[in-house]
C-alpha cells in the first residue's frame, strides 16, 4: 500500500522563530521523516517572498514557507487575501495530503480548516491545541489583561468585554461562534495536557474528539545529580522566557523572605530569554531584583534546548513560577528527561505534569511566602532532591509519540 | 488655458487638541473654487464622523497666500466626534487629506489658537472643550450699551431651507422681555412668534454684564416664508424699543444649506430640544416639513445601483433574503458561515444592499473572500449614497425575485439551522397573515423581541413609542408560545409576501435616517386588512444596534427620532387607537 502523505502545518518555522509550538511541530515533521513517512512541513513566515509569491521553500524543498498574514486578528481571519482560498487550495490539490496536522491557525487564518475540507474532503484534519487561543482574546492566556492579572476560569461574553472594553459582548459572541464553526471541520484534536483538554471541553468542544498526547522528547543520557555537601550550595535553575506571566519576580520576592543562613546555602541560575522585549517597568523590577540578590542569583541569558543537558549537570532542581495556567510546559518535560525534580506553581498544566511530593513540589501560585517555605525546605533537607528525582517517570519519547499519532490519530 | 483657470485647493491642519469626547482640529483652507459654502467631511476608516465647523479669518495665512478676489481663504476649527486615532482622512471639496498621526502636531494648551477668533467662535471652542477660556479684553466683544432698555440681537447663522423656511440662530440681549416685535423685510409676520429660546452657557459672563438672563438668551427660529423675497444680507428690524437700536448689529448672509442631507439635518436640528419645547406640535410640524424638504430629492430619486454577483444565481428561489449593510460589514462573514451549512438556504436568493460608499472597496474584498471561502452565492446591490433602512430594503426587494421575502438585519445571526423553511411554512399556514416576525434574543439569551406594542410614555408626550414587551427577560421565564398575534414586529427580521410588500408600496422612506419604518409597514399592512404575527417556534440572535452605533448619538439624532415618532403619530394615531380598542 502506498505511503500516506502527511502535511504538518505550523505558524512559524523554528529556523526563524524558536517557540515551543514551532519546535514541537518541526520535531514531529523530522521524526515522521526519520520513520520513513512521506511528510511535508508548511510554516507561516514574515520573510519577504519572490515577487508576490505566496510560497517559498527552504532546506530540501519539503519545508515550505507560507507568506501570508491575517486580516482580522480578532477572528484569526484571513479571507481578504487570496492566500487561503486560492494559493493554499492549489497547493493542497498538488500535494494531495491524506493527513494534515496543524499546530496552530494563528497567523495563517482559521478559514484554512474550511479550505482543507472544501478542497480535499477526504483528508483527515488534525489540530494540536496550543494555549487557550480560541477561548481567550488575551493571547490565549486565560488571565485578565492589565497591571495585576487575575486567573480566568471560564470565558463568557460579558467578562471578555470587561477585559477588552473596545469589543462588545456581541463581538465576543460572534467570535466564539465563528471560531467554533470553523473548528467544526477538524476531525481530531490533540492536547498535550488533560488540563488544556478540559478547558476546551468546558468551552464546548466534544470530549471524544480530543486526545491527550504529550509532546515527545528526544532520548538523552541523564547527567548524574550533583553531590550534596556542606560547602556546596543547592542550585535551582530557571529556564524560559522572562515576562510577568512567567512570574520570575515571585521567585525574587521569595528569596527576600529567606533567612541569611538559607540564602547562603542557595544559588539560582536564571537562563532567561527576551527580558529586553518586556516593558520598561518590568525590566526595572527584574534588574533591581537581580542586583539585590547578586550574592546568590546569576543571570545567564537565553539557552538553547540542545545545551540543556550540559547546563543541568550542576543543577539540583528546576523551577517554574508562572502566574498563568500554561498547557504542557516544555521545561518540565526537558527537566524530567534529564532527571531533575521541578518546583512549580500549583495550577493548570504545571500541577498536572508535576506530582507534589513525588517528582516535584507545588507552591501556591503567585505566593512568595509559600514558595519561600519550600525553598527553605529544599535547603534544610537537601536529600529530598534524591527521593523526588528517583520517582521521575521518563517522559514519552518523540519516537513513541509519533508512533502513537500514526496508529491512533492519523489512521482513523 | 491660463493658470487662472486651474483650480487650486489647499488644506493644512496646524494642530489638534484632544478634548474629552472629541478632537478639535485647527488649520486653514484655501481654494480658488467659488462655492456658496465650504464644508469639510471627516472620516474614520468605516464611516463619516459627525462634526461641527467654524470658519474664521486668518490674517497670517492671507498675508502669505494673498488670495485674489473671490478666493476662499479661512482658518477653521473643527470639532469631530472621535479621538484622533479614530480619524483616517478628511475631504475638502474633492480632495482627500489623510491623517498621519506621526506628523500631526498635538497641542496641550489651547490659548495660542484662539488668537483671531471672535467671542462667539471662542465660545464655540470653549463649549466644546468644557473649559473656561477667558475672553480677552482686546477681542471684538459686543459693545456694551449703557442704554439698558435697548434690545440687542445678533444673528449667527441664517439658512434657506428649500426657499420655504428661513432658519436662524443667534442670541438676544434684553432685560425684562423687551423684545416684542421683530421684522424682516419681505416677511409680514412677527419673527418673535417663531423664536425658540435656549440657554447660552457660553455667553454667561456677557449676559451678567448686560443684566439679562443667559438661560433665555439663545434663540433659533424656523420661519415659513419665501426666502428669495427677503433682503440678503439679512437684517432684523426691532420695533418698540429705543430708536438708536432699531436694527440688529450685524448683517448676515442667508446661506443655502449644505447639499449633504445629514450635514443639513444637523444644522436644522442642532439646537432644537423637542422634548422641552412647550409647543411640541408646532415645532414638530415645522421642523418635520423642513426635513422633508431637505431630504426630498434623495428620497424620491430612482437609483440605478451597481449589481455584483458572487456565484451562480438560483433559477427559482423559494425565498429572497434582503440584508442592508451600513457602517459595519463583518456581519456578512458571520451570517454566511451560518447560512452555507443550512439546507434551508439551498434555494434562497441572498441579497446584500450596501448604501455606504465609504466601505465600498473593503466590503467587496470581504464579499469576494467570503464567497471563495464558503462557496455560498449571493448578490450585492450597491447604491452610491446612504438610502436609510427603508430605502435600502426597498431597493433590495426591487432587485429580488422570489414570491416570499425575508427582510433581515445584518446583526441578526441564526441560532441553529432549519428556521427559514419553518417560518415559510408558518407564513403559508396562518390565515390572513401579513407579516411574520420571529423571537429574537441578545447574545446572553435574554429577550430582544417577541413583538412590539405602541406605547405612550410621559417622557415623550405626543408620540407612540415602539415598545418591546419583555425586553431583557431571561427567555426561560416567559410563557412559551408558538405563534401569536401582535401589534407590530421589528424590521430586524420580517417575513412577508412580495405581493403584500408591493401592495403597500414597501417601506415609507419619509422617516429620516431610520426609526418607525418597521412599525409603519406593519400599520400599512394592518390597514390593508392583514394581521401581524410573531413566530415563537424559531429564535435568532439579534446583536441590536451594533450596526447603528456608528451613527452619532448626540442631541440632533435623538431629536430626529422624536420627530419621526411624531410623524408616525400623525399618520397612524386613529388606526393605533382603533387597534387598541379592539384589543
Amino acid at each position: 500500500m502506498a505511503k500516506k502523505t502527511i502535511l504538518i502545518i505550523a505558524h512559524g518555522h523554528p529556523h526563524f522563530h524558536k517557540g515551543g509550538a514551532e519546535k514541537a511541530a518541526f520535531d514531529l515533521y523530522q521524526e515522521l521523516r526519520a520513520q520513513g513517512e512521506d511528510a511535508w512541513f508548511l510554516a507561516k513566515t514574515n520573510q519577504k517572498p519572490h515577487g508576490g509569491a505566496a510560497f517559498s521553500a527552504i532546506n530540501d524543498g519539503r519545508e515550505i514557507l507560507f507568506h501570508t498574514s491575517m486580516s482580522d486578528p480578532f477572528l484569526f481571519s484571513n479571507i481578504q487575501t487570496r492566500h487561503l482560498w486560492n494559493d493554499f487550495s492549489d497547493l493542497l490539490r498538488t500535494l494531495k495530503p491524506d493527513i494534515i496536522h496543524c499546530h496552530h491557525y494563528f497567523g495563517l487564518g482559521i478559514e484554512l480548516f474550511r479550505i482543507v475540507k472544501k478542497t480535499l474532503s477526504d483528508t483527515r484534519l488534525i489540530l494540536t491545541l496550543h494555549e487557550y487561543l480560541a477561548i481567550c482574546h488575551n493571547n490565549g492566556q486565560m488571565i485578565t489583561p492589565g497591571k495585576s492579572p487575575k486567573l480566568c476560569y471560564k470565558a463568557n461574553t460579558v467578562d471578555c468585554h470587561r477585559c477588552f472594553p473596545e469589543k462588545s459582548a456581541g463581538d465576543f459572541f460572534l467570535r466564539e461562534r465563528y471560531l467554533k464553526s470553523l473548528l467544526g471541520h477538524v476531525d481530531a484534536f490533540i492536547s498535550p495536557s488533560h488540563f488544556l483538554k478540559q478547558r476546551y471541553v468546558d468551552w464546548g468542544l466534544s470530549e471524544s474528539l480530543i486526545q491527550v498526547v504529550e509532546n515527545g522528547q528526544r532520548p538523552v543520557k541523564k547527567p548524574d545529580l550533583p553531590p550534596i555537601s556542606e560547602d556546596r550550595r543547592i542550585r535551582i535553575g530557571y529556564f524560559g522566557q522572562v515576562n510577568k506571566f512567567k512570574g520570575l519576580h515571585i521567585l525574587f520576592d521569595a528569596l527576600s523572605l529567606l533567612s541569611k543562613h538559607d540564602r547562603n546555602k542557595l544559588a539560582i541560575d536564571v537562563f532567561g530569554a527576551n527580558l529586553e522585549h518586556q516593558d520598561s517597568d518590568y525590566q526595572r523590577v527584574i534588574k533591581a531584583a537581580l542586583s539585590e540578590n547578586d550574592d546568590l542569583v546569576t543571570f545567564h541569558g537565553s539557552y538553547r534546548s540542545e545545551d540543556m543537558a550540559s547546563i543541568i549537570m550542576n543543577i539540583d532542581w528546576t523551577i517554574m513560577t508562572s502566574i498563568w495556567w500554561e498547557n504542557s510546559p516544555l521545561v518540565i518535560q526537558e527537566s524530567f528527561n534529564l532527571g531533575r525534580p521541578v518546583i512549580v506553581s500549583n495550577i493548570g498544566g504545571m500541577s498536572e505534569k508535576v506530582r507534589h511530593g513525588i517528582d516535584g513540589l507545588h507552591f501556591r501560585v503567585g505566593d512568595a511566602v509559600d514558595l519561600a517555605r519550600y525553598l527553605a525546605l529544599v535547603v534544610s533537607g537537601p536529600e529530598i532532591r534524591n527521593t523526588l528525582a528517583g520517582n521521575i517517570v521518563q517522559p514519552p519519547l518523540l519516537s513513541d509519540t509519533v508512533k502513537e499519532l500514526l496508529s491512533s490519530v492519523y489512521c482513523c | 488655458m491660463t493658470s487662472d483657470n486651474v483650480e487650486t485647493t489647499l488644506l493644512v491642519i496646524d494642530t489638534y487638541f484632544s478634548a474629552k469626547f472629541s478632537t478639535l482640529l485647527f488649520g486653514w483652507a484655501y481654494t480658488t473654487k467659488l462655492l456658496n459654502s465650504y464644508e469639510v467631511e471627516v472620516y474614520s476608516n468605516k464611516s463619516r464622523l459627525g462634526h461641527d465647523l467654524v470658519w474664521f479669518e486668518r490674517p497670517d495665512v492671507s498675508d502669505h497666500i494673498k488670495p485674489k478676489e473671490g478666493d476662499f481663504c479661512q482658518g477653521f476649527v473643527i470639532e469631530v466626534d472621535g479621538q484622533i486615532s479614530d480619524l483616517s482622512h478628511l475631504d475638502f471639496l474633492e480632495h482627500t487629506y489623510h491623517f498621519d498621526l506621526a506628523s500631526l502636531h498635538r497641542s496641550h494648551a489651547i490659548d495660542e489658537f484662539l488668537v483671531g477668533l471672535n467671542d462667539l467662535q471662542k465660545a464655540f471652542v470653549e463649549s466644546k472643550l468644557n473649559l473656561n477660556v477667558s475672553l480677552s479684553e482686546s477681542s471684538e466683544a459686543p459693545v456694551i450699551s449703557k442704554d439698558y432698555d435697548a434690545v440687542e440681537i445678533v444673528v449667527d447663522r441664517a439658512f434657506s431651507v428649500g426657499n420655504k423656511f428661513l432658519y436662524l440662530e443667534g442670541w438676544v440681549a434684553e432685560s425684562a422681555d423687551m423684545l416684542k416685535s421683530l421684522q424682516i423685510a419681505g416677511f409680514t409676520g412677527n419673527v418673535v412668534n417663531y423664536l425658540y429660546r435656549y440657554k447660552r452657557l457660553d455667553l454667561k459672563k456677557f449676559a451678567n454684564s448686560r443684566h439679562c438672563d443667559y438661560r433665555n438668551m439663545g434663540f433659533y427660529a424656523l420661519i415659513p416664508c419665501r426666502v428669495d423675497r427677503l433682503d440678503n444680507p439679512l437684517k432684523l428690524r426691532l420695533k418698540g424699543c429705543s430708536k438708536s437700536k432699531q436694527y440688529s448689529d450685524r448683517c448676515i448672509d442667508i446661506q443655502p444649506l449644505p447639499i449633504d442631507e445629514v450635514a443639513a439635518t444637523r444644522i436644522i436640528l442642532g439646537k432644537l430640544d423637542a422634548q422641552h419645547t412647550q409647543n411640541f406640535n408646532r415645532a414638530a410640524s415645522d421642523f418635520s416639513e423642513a426635513l422633508q424638504l431637505i431630504w426630498h430629492n434623495k428620497l424620491s430619486n430612482e437609483y440605478d445601483p451597481e449589481v455584483h454577483t458572487f456565484g451562480k444565481a438560483k433559477d427559482h428561489p423559494e425565498v429572497s433574503v434582503v440584508v442592508p449593510i451600513y457602517g459595519r460589514y463583518d456581519f456578512v462573514q458571520h451570517q454566511i458561515i451560518n447560512f452555507y451549512v443550512d439546507d434551508d438556504f439551498k434555494n434562497v436568493e441572498l441579497i446584500y444592499v450596501l448604501d455606504d460608499p465609504s466601505i465600498y472597496r473593503d466590503f467587496l474584498i470581504t464579499c469576494n473572500g467570503v464567497f471563495n471561502t464558503f462557496g455560498y452565492p449571493f448578490k450585492v446591490i450597491f447604491a452610491n449614497t446612504n438610502l436609510g433602512f427603508a430605502g435600502a430594503n426597498n431597493l433590495g426587494v426591487k432587485y429580488s425575485s422570489s414570491e416570499y421575502i425575508l427582510l433581515l438585519n445584518s446583526d441578526v445571526i441564526p441560532s441553529k439551522p432549519g428556521w427559514l423553511k419553518s417560518m415559510l411554512t408558518n407564513y403559508e399556514n396562518i390565515e390572513n397573515i401579513g407579516i411574520l416576525g420571529v423571537s429574537l434574543h441578545y447574545e446572553d439569551h435574554t429577550i430582544q423581541h417577541v413583538g412590539m406594542q405602541f406605547f405612550e410614555d410621559a417622557h415623550h408626550p405626543g408620540i407612540w413609542l415602539n415598545h418591546h414587551p419583555n425586553k431583557g427577560f431571561p427567555s426561560s421565564i416567559i410563557e412559551p408560545f408558538e405563534i401569536k398575534s401582535v401589534e407590530a414586529v421589528t424590521g430586524a427580521c420580517m417575513f412577508i409576501s412580495r405581493a403584500i410588500f408591493n401592495q403597500v408600496g414597501g417601506f415609507d422612506t419619509g422617516y429620516i435616517l431610520g426609526d418607525f419604518e418597521d412599525s409603519d409597514l406593519c400599520l400599512k399592512v394592518i390597514e390593508l386588512g392583514h394581521d401581524i404575527y410573531v413566530d415563537g417556534t424559531n429564535s435568532l440572535f439579534h446583536l441590536e444596534r451594533q450596526s447603528q452605533n456608528l451613527i452619532p448619538s448626540d442631541g440632533w439624532k435623538h431629536t430626529l427620532t422624536l420627530l419621526n415618532g411624531w410623524r408616525q403619530k400623525q399618520k397612524w394615531d386613529t388606526t393605533i387607537k382603533e387597534m387598541k380598542q379592539r384589543g
